[in-house]
């Protein structure tokens, strides 16, 4: 809502400037987002009268004027001549600047000089509507005036940037109660009388309201005789301020009236209204309608339409129709004032497309009380403006009045609910400054609120306004009192927040991607046609298919981040993410999804950091495996494993399982080198998933402390020869089963394959550290024991023990 | 004899000086001191001296020897000193050369961020709660007193899954689903971080971000309460000296309800680009809960009052890292990253 500064001060008697307005209008709740000089950027620029017009001597289509400037007579050259003598123009002086920055210079055209310009309106930057030509003035003004004092250039625009229950303020009557409230100035809100002419109103128009529950009142008033033609310079001007395009007295009238009184007019060229009969109604479904704008516009039965016997004359509170639009031939105008309900009109101007400032006021909500107040100030105006005659009364449709509500307050529940030592009187005083009513009984206030604030409807709103018209900053800063609270975390949270630090720790950077993913991600990650991940929360108005589901997988999203980087030229990459993945529930689309948290990893390039002393190695597989397991067991987690796996986004050979007891928590191993070049990526990259929630279903943080070794520890190596298909965790499970408790530490700290083993084997090295809780082992004991492994390995893997 | 001590301790003495290397002194010390050595001869042949004689130049011999073996302890001393010296000479190392960094990864300033506000909440005796980022028309809009159709819809595009399904627009879903599992229980303290969804895409909005909300129901507390627990919270976010100021405003949950706004960071509130010269930050919403709100999660607005905000984490992020772009949260660029 633009609200000009100088329109403002005609209803409310303002002493502060606009700067200072806006602060105060800001601090109580209403908004001002910017304050801007209305003055187009004019300087030096005059009312002139001219005292004659000749033609160029040397130039057909030049004209030499006389302007007297107030302080001197100077001669013009101009383009045109469509004034005369006697007539006041703007005459820009040598030195003036114009919109646009175009400097005025004394100069010499075809041997005549010119000091200075005549300028039309476009030079001076105001789109109004007025004859080709320079702009000559509608009234009179001492000659040498500043033209931006003559056409009260000089104002300022305050933008409000309205909340939606605050629709009051969508006009200036409206925006001045609050300016009243709050700075205490007084209204002068005082529309004239104004003569009418005799005759029957009803017998010239009749109004009809069908659905009632959609048009609360319907008012309509007759101006006759109208001439139509371009409105005077202050009104357009002022329209102007307002960011509305002047057109015609008629037509600015209708939004004059509505940027005062916030009630959207609209004006109907009478005698084209089929037998003088007015019915509001529901558009009938395929019902068409050439609304003002010359497009055919498809009704239904959701949109409200204003009719006459032959069909929609009108698209209620969005659009008028084209046949009975205000025309330089029209004489007689219906003026409507009418209240229409205000999803209707939502929906309507939404479903076409037609939003306008009055479609905006309908839906906020407008107040019914004030329609006849804006229907009589509109044909007061434009009886004025188009040397017209209103007819006497009003055709006013009400079938659902609305009265003032009485809202009862009690005054300790609102100091109590602001914390505020506020007295009676001065409660009274805020309700009395926003002009409602009050009246003392019972122990409570009783507050009449009119329905211009139709946002207050019970107690807490009027709290509200004690609250913002006191001023929150004269609120005192308190704590809560009463019971004190502990501030926890759950244990998710715990498991969460450690789960990050462990993988900081580790070396990886968190990431944050969106939630959503196009789908076709799932064929990059090349993923079956049945694979359950495809199944997937589509989201219904995305803003692009990029972001059309919701994700299943982390992984894609983390392919994408190492690709962005590695454009960036950014080679070693680790990086992980927790975050949710949107799992549908099989019933109906009604039901919320499961959002399990996942956690992945990704890693690529080098692991470690690179400088004179130290050259990092390429990450691999056991690089990330080494990750996930140290991640896991510091988790608590101790029963996982990790087996072979086929998946389709990983290499056949390089990719794993892991499980915690028989539930499988996630997969890991290198990308598959066609998802690879599906994500436009070189090299490799390795890349886990894991399911959070098994992670915290398992998770055991208590450590349970053993005591320290008492007794001596032995040392063995044992290095055995297999075949290699035989996976090294079956041989590490073989020991500790035969060994048992006593085995402290088992460590592979070889893998060799090569020179003296035979191909299709493989020798894996193992220190053993056998240790009792309960004595010192013998020499023998151990030995023994150290054998019975060996004899295991030997019988169940045809292993060859090296010496 | 005296004289032939004299010089031999004049000799040794010469020796011991100029001997440059430890393993040399040993051979001065059997030279001058050994069992054959210059000493023990002029001992041997004290028989050719008289009974006079013979101790003076036998107290003069051990004291000549007493002599030399100090002086070839000091030798001894000094040298070794020398050569170890040498020695870390030559382990010298150019310690202007760069360390070798240890390895380390960083959460997202985003999680710094939030972790930040949850610890200051925590600390505050609020409890962290959570909720699901696909939410229910009712729980998102409904509940909070945003029925369809409301033009407070207008304020927040969103995303829809179904006719009643959403992604969240704001946490303050969690308020509801909180409040209706502990009322008519107080007092309730709550944070509630996550991710949230408007349908917006440019420098300074992303369709996902961040919100933290906070809500307190007790027995009395007041918009004076939310002012304390915001300035509380302000300061430890953002610095000692900082101002709030609270600006009426309007949410449907929330009566009264304000804007928030905390002096510049930037400027300390003199005025700046960051804040349009105004010198103030909008960081917050928040207000009073509203009566309706309260009812529906089952408490009776007579009984209790409440407060709730709700800020936007990029928005604390931006203000406190100096981004200037939000969709760099989301690129998860390493060179971004790793600046934290
Ligand atoms: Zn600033």
């Amino acid at each position: 809502m633009l609200v000009s500064y100088q329109w403002l001060k005609d209803y409310v008697d303002l002493q502060m400037g606009p700067e200072e307005l806006a602060e105060k209008l800001t601090m109580s709740g209403i908004e001002v987002e910017a304050v801007s000089s209305f003055n187009p950027g004019i300087t030096n620029t005059v009312v002139g009268k001219v005292l004659s017009v000749e033609k160029h001597p040397e130039a057909d289509k030049l004209f030499v004027a006389q302007v007297d400037t107030g302080s001197e007579i100077s001669q013009v050259v101009a383009g045109i001549d469509n004034f005369q003598a006697g007539d006041l123009v703007p005459v820009a002086k040598p030195g003036a600047v114009l919109p646009g920055g175009f400097k005025i210079k004394k100069s010499k055209l075809r041997g005549v000089t010119s000091n200075g310009m005549l300028c039309s309106a476009e030079e001076l930057g105001l789109e109004l509507v007025h004859d080709h030509g320079i702009l000559v003035l509608d009234e009179e003004y001492p000659v040498g005036t500043d033209i931006v004092t003559a056409l009260a250039l000089d104002d300022w625009i305050l933008e409000l940037g309205l909340t939606p229950n605050r629709s009051d303020c969508l006009g200036l009557l409206g925006a001045a109660y609050e300016v009243s409230a709050i700075t205490g100035a007084a209204l002068k809100i005082d529309f004239p009388e104004f003569p009418t002419v005799k005759e029957d109103i009803d017998n010239l128009v009749e109004v009809k309201i069908i659905d009632e529950d959609l048009c609360s009142r319907y008012s309509a008033r007759i101006v006759k005789n109208v001439t139509v033609r371009p409105s005077p310079l202050w009104l357009q001007r002022r329209l102007l301020a307002a960011g509305i395009r002047p057109i015609n007295n008629i037509v600015d009238v209708t939004n004059y009236v509505m940027w005062e009184c916030n009630q959207p007019l609209h004006g109907f060229d009478y005698d084209r209204i089929k037998d003088k009969k007015i019915i509001v109604r529901k558009a009938e479904a395929g019902e068409l309608l050439l609304t003002l704008d010359e497009q055919e516009r498809k009704l239904d039965e959701s949109m409200l339409v204003i009719t006459d016997p032959s069909g929609p004359v009108a698209l209620a509170g969005v659009m008028g129709g084209f046949s009975t639009e205000i025309t330089e031939q029209t004489r007689t105008v219906l003026i409507e004032a009418a209240c229409f309900e205000p999803t209707t009109i939502r929906r309507t101007s939404r479903n076409l497309g037609l939003r306008s400032e009055s479609s905006l006021r309908f839906e906020r909500g407008t107040d019914p009380e004030g329609t006849i107040r804006a229907a009589s100030r509109a044909a007061q105006l434009m009886a004025q403006l188009s040397s017209g005659q209103v007819v006497e009364g009003v055709v006013d449709e009400y079938p659902r009045p609305v009265s003032n509500l009485v809202v009862p307050l009690r005054r300790d529940r609102a100091r109590e609910i602001i914390g505020l030592d506020i007295s009676d009187q001065e409660i009274k005083e805020i309700m009395e400054g926003l002009q409602f009513e009050t009246e003392e009984s019972g122990g409570l206030l009783h507050v009449t609120v009119p329905p211009r604030r139709s946002d207050i409807t019970r107690e807490i709103d009027l709290v509200e306004e004690i609250a913002r018209i006191y001023g929150y900053e004269h609120i005192e800063t308190t704590l809560p009192r009463g019971v004190i609270t502990q501030g926890r975390k759950t244990r998710e949270q715990h498991l969460e927040d450690l789960a990050k630090k462990l993988l900081v720790s580790f070396g990886l950077y968190e990431a944050i991607t969106y939630s959503f993913i196009p789908f076709r991600q799932y064929d990059d990650l090349m993923l079956e046609k049945e694979d359950p991940l495809r199944n997937v929360v589509k989201v219904y108005n995305p803003l692009s298919e990029e972001q059309g589901v919701m994700r299943t997988t982390l992984l894609g999203n983390l392919l994408h981040s190492v690709k962005y980087n590695v454009n960036r030229n950014i080679h070693n990459i680790r990086l992980f993410e927790l975050g949710s993945i949107f799992i549908p529930r099989e019933s109906s689309s009604d039901t919320l999804p499961w959002e399990r948290e996942t956690l992945a990893v990704v890693l690529s390039g080098k692991w470690g950091i690179e400088n004179w002393s130290q050259k990092p190695k390429q990450v691999d597989f056991y690089d990330l495996k080494g990750i996930l397991e140290l991640f896991i067991q510091k988790m608590g987690i101790e029963n996982y494993s990790f087996s072979p796996v086929n998946h389709p986004a990983f290499h056949p050979g390089r990719a794993a399982e892991i499980s915690i007891e028989g539930e499988k928590l996630g997969i890991m191993g290198e990308i598959h080198g066609e998802v690879m070049s599906r994500f436009d990526l070189e090299g490799k990259v390795y890349a886990a998933e894991i399911d959070f929630s098994r992670i915290l279903k398992y998770a055991q943080l208590h450590t349970n402390f053993k005591t320290l070794p008492k007794y001596p520890a032995a040392l063995r190596d044992l290095a055995v020869v297999v075949k290699d298909s035989i996976s090294s965790d079956r041989i590490r499970q073989e020991i500790l089963d035969t060994a048992g408790e006593l085995v402290e530490e088992l460590t592979l700290f070889d893998v060799y394959q090569g020179e003296q083993i035979p191909s299709g084997y493989r020798s894996l090295a193992y220190s053993i550290v056998y240790r009792s809780r309960e004595k010192t082992l013998t020499d023998k004991e151990v030995n023994d024991l150290h054998q019975r492994v060996i004899d295991t390995l030997v019988k169940k893997f045809e292993a060859r023990i090296r010496e | 004899m005296k004289d032939t001590l004299q010089d031999i301790k004049i000799r040794a003495s010469q020796e011991i000086q100029e001997v440059l290397e430890s393993e040399k002194l040993k051979g001065i010390q059997v030279k001058y001191l050994g069992k054959k050595g210059e000493i023990t001869r002029v001992l041997r042949s004290m028989g050719s001296l008289s009974k006079e004689e013979r101790p003076v130049i036998g107290n003069l011999a051990n004291q000549v020897k007493e002599e030399i073996s100090v002086l070839i302890e000091e030798r001894k001393a000094q040298l070794a000193r020398g050569e170890k010296a040498a020695q870390w000479e030559k382990e010298r190392l150019d310690v202007t050369l760069p360390g070798n960094l240890p390895f380390f990864g960083q959460k997202h300033p985003l999680t710094l961020v939030m972790d930040e506000i949850k610890e200051i909440f925590l600390g505050m005796g609020f409890t962290i709660a959570d909720g699901p980022e696909i939410e229910t028309d009712y729980y998102n809009f409904e509940a909070l007193n945003i029925p369809k159709e409301h033009p407070a819809r207008d304020m927040q595009d969103s995303f829809y899954i179904s006719e009643e399904i959403v992604l969240r627009t704001h946490t303050s879903p969690v308020q509801i689903r909180t409040m209706e599992k502990v009322a008519p229980e107080v007092p309730l303290r709550i944070i509630a971080p996550g991710k949230v969804y408007r349908r917006d895409d440019d420098a300074t909005h992303s369709p996902m971000f961040h919100q933290v909300e906070g809500f307190a129901v007790d027995k009395d507390i007041s918009l004076g309460d939310l002012k304390g627990t915001l300035l509380l919270f302000a300061r430890q976010m953002f610095g000692k000296e900082l101002k709030i100021r609270l600006r009426p405003s309007f949410f449907p949950f929330t009566e009264p309800s304000a804007e928030v706004d905390i002096s510049c960071v930037m400027c300390r509130g003199e005025g700046c680009r960051v804040c349009g010269q105004s010198g103030w930050l909008e960081v917050l919403g928040a207000g009073m809960i509203h009566p309706r709100v309260l009812e529906v999660s089952g408490y009776n607005p007579e009984e209790v009052t409440g407060y709730a905000f709700g800020m936007g984490v990029e928005r604390i992020a931006m203000l406190k890292y100096g981004f200037d772009d939000l969709r760099l949260f989301f690129s998860n660029d390493l060179r971004m990253l790793s600046q934290f």
